[in-house]
């Protein structure tokens, strides 16, 4: 060891392996070097492993090929490297990404052009300018990929053509929950109870100008509906003729049923039976009963479903569509005529009507 | 031997005067880290290599450095690395011993 210091060797790493030997790590030239000053000193030196890139580079030694398709395939990802593959384009919604890809390939970037060739700065300034519709538009570089970004216009502002002076009036009663005047003055504030016909928003700002109330006002609108069900109703019932075939059914194909002599009918179904046999033929009987308009006394009960049904579809028919329902109360009433329910409906909607400038000329 | 006590006073005496400090007249430094590793600079040889005991030759006498597992970590002309579990240091012999070996 103390020779192989003097020689200036590389040694490092020196352990005890036994009673007569020691291993250690050398460098290639040291091991070489080694092996000279070994003469004489009776040592004998093994190779337990060896590692790093001069030996992984001198396996190649032999490889030839091998290592030129190494050295083939690091170039030819360096050539591909220089060029751009790929385009990627973001934040298209109205403009479309064909129109984008077509744009950049009138001005010549596409893919298989090399990197070099594009100014990004530049390419989102051209982008921007080719369409209205794009408001901002960068272009960035990613390896083989070109993304561009585009940031699109917003829509524009629809411009409210002033039409012949007027006002708002409430067209239904009802408390105000908000007053939302986009062009003429509001008269009344939130909280305020209005009655059908009276004046929201005017037109007339005073000094002679007058311009075409606009606006919302979102009111609290009370509604009534009743419905009243007579006790005496006509409505279907078994007029006491019934018509009877019996149906056969395999794997649920069944034969087509009899013609059925009545307009009306209702259809009982009998319980099912299975033949005997191989086949799982299912037989049931079906009685057809007819039905008829008859006049019929109903109770309290039979009528309630009735009368709800009625007081329903009146409020259907009665809300505006755009109303908002925030409650409903319903009420009974009997009498000698039948039963009646009532429904209190309180809905939030924009009463706000046009009309004339002002209110004795409505 | 007093030739060698004499030669060792006048080193130290020169390199007072010139402000250099006492390692560059080739006396060994050792610095110890924990129990675990030792340096020591300005060896002149190694003498004996075992797991249990390294032995070396220092101007100031032979250095035995005692323990277990110990391993030459980093070993070059004046610098000795040392790693394991180190028990003991010690000098024995005379100061200015020499590795005169022919190998």
């Amino acid at each position: 060891m103390n020779k192989a210091l003097r020689e200036g060797l590389e040694i490092w790493g020196v352990s005890r392996t036994g009673r007569n030997s020691i291993s250690a790590y050398v460098s290639v030239e040291s091991f070489y070097a080694l092996h000279k000053l070994n003469r004489g000193l009776h040592c004998r030196i093994h190779i337990l492993k060896k590692h790093g890139l001069p030996i992984a580079l001198s396996r190649l030694r032999y490889r030839k090929i091998l290592a030129f398709g190494w050295i083939a395939v690091l170039a030819a990802l360096l050539i591909a490297s220089r060029f751009i593959w790929f385009l990627r384009i973001e934040g298209c919604d109205q403009v479309r990404e064909e129109e984008i890809v077509a744009t950049l390939a009138e001005m010549g970037v596409r893919p298989g052009i090399p990197r070099g060739d594009i100014t990004t700065r530049g390419l989102g300034r051209a982008v921007m300018a080719t369409d209205s519709r794009i408001a901002w538009a960068g272009a960035e570089l990613y390896g083989v990929i070109l993304q561009v970004s585009i940031r699109e216009a917003g829509d524009t502002p629809k411009v409210l053509e002033q039409g012949k002076p007027g006002s708002l009036y409430a067209a239904k009663d009802g408390v105000i929950r908000r007053i939302t005047p986009l062009s003429g003055k509001a008269l009344f504030n939130a909280g305020d109870a209005v009655l059908k016909g009276q004046m929201l928003i005017t037109g007339d700002l005073g000094n002679d100008i007058a311009v075409e109330a606009r606006g919302d006002v979102i009111a609290r609108v009370l509604y009534r509906f009743s419905y009243t069900a007579a006790y005496e109703q006509v409505l279907p019932a078994r007029s006491g003729n019934s018509f009877s075939y019996v149906e056969a059914s395999l794997l649920g194909y069944s034969l087509p049923a009899p013609e059925i002599p009545f307009e009306d009918y209702e259809v009982e179904r009998g319980a099912a039976h299975t033949l005997p046999a191989l086949l799982p033929i299912e037989i049931v009987r079906v009685t057809c009963r007819e039905l008829t308009q008859q006049r019929q006394i109903l109770s309290e009960a039979e009528l309630t479903p009735l009368a709800k049904a009625g007081a329903q579809k009146l409020m259907e028919q009665g809300v505006e569509h755009s109303a908002r329902i925030l409650s409903v109360q319903a009420e009974q009433q009997t009498d000698e005529t039948g039963l009646t329910v009532i429904l209190n409906v309180i809905a939030e909607e924009n009463i706000a009507k046009s009309g004339a400038l002002h209110a004795k000329d409505e | 031997m007093h030739k060698n006590k004499r030669r060792i006073r006048l080193g130290r005496r020169l390199l007072s005067a010139l402000d250099l400090p006492e390692e560059a007249a080739g006396t060994p430094k050792l610095t110890v880290l924990g129990r675990e590793h030792v340096l020591i600079e300005n060896h002149t040889g190694v003498y004996q290599y075992r797991a249990e005991e390294i032995c070396l030759y220092t101007k100031a006498g032979m250095l035995y450095v005692t323990g277990e597992d110990l391993t030459l970590r980093e070993i070059t002309p004046e610098r000795l690395y040392i790693s394991g579990w180190v028990a003991g240091l010690r000098y024995e012999g005379e100061a200015g011993a020499k590795n005169n070996k022919k190998d």
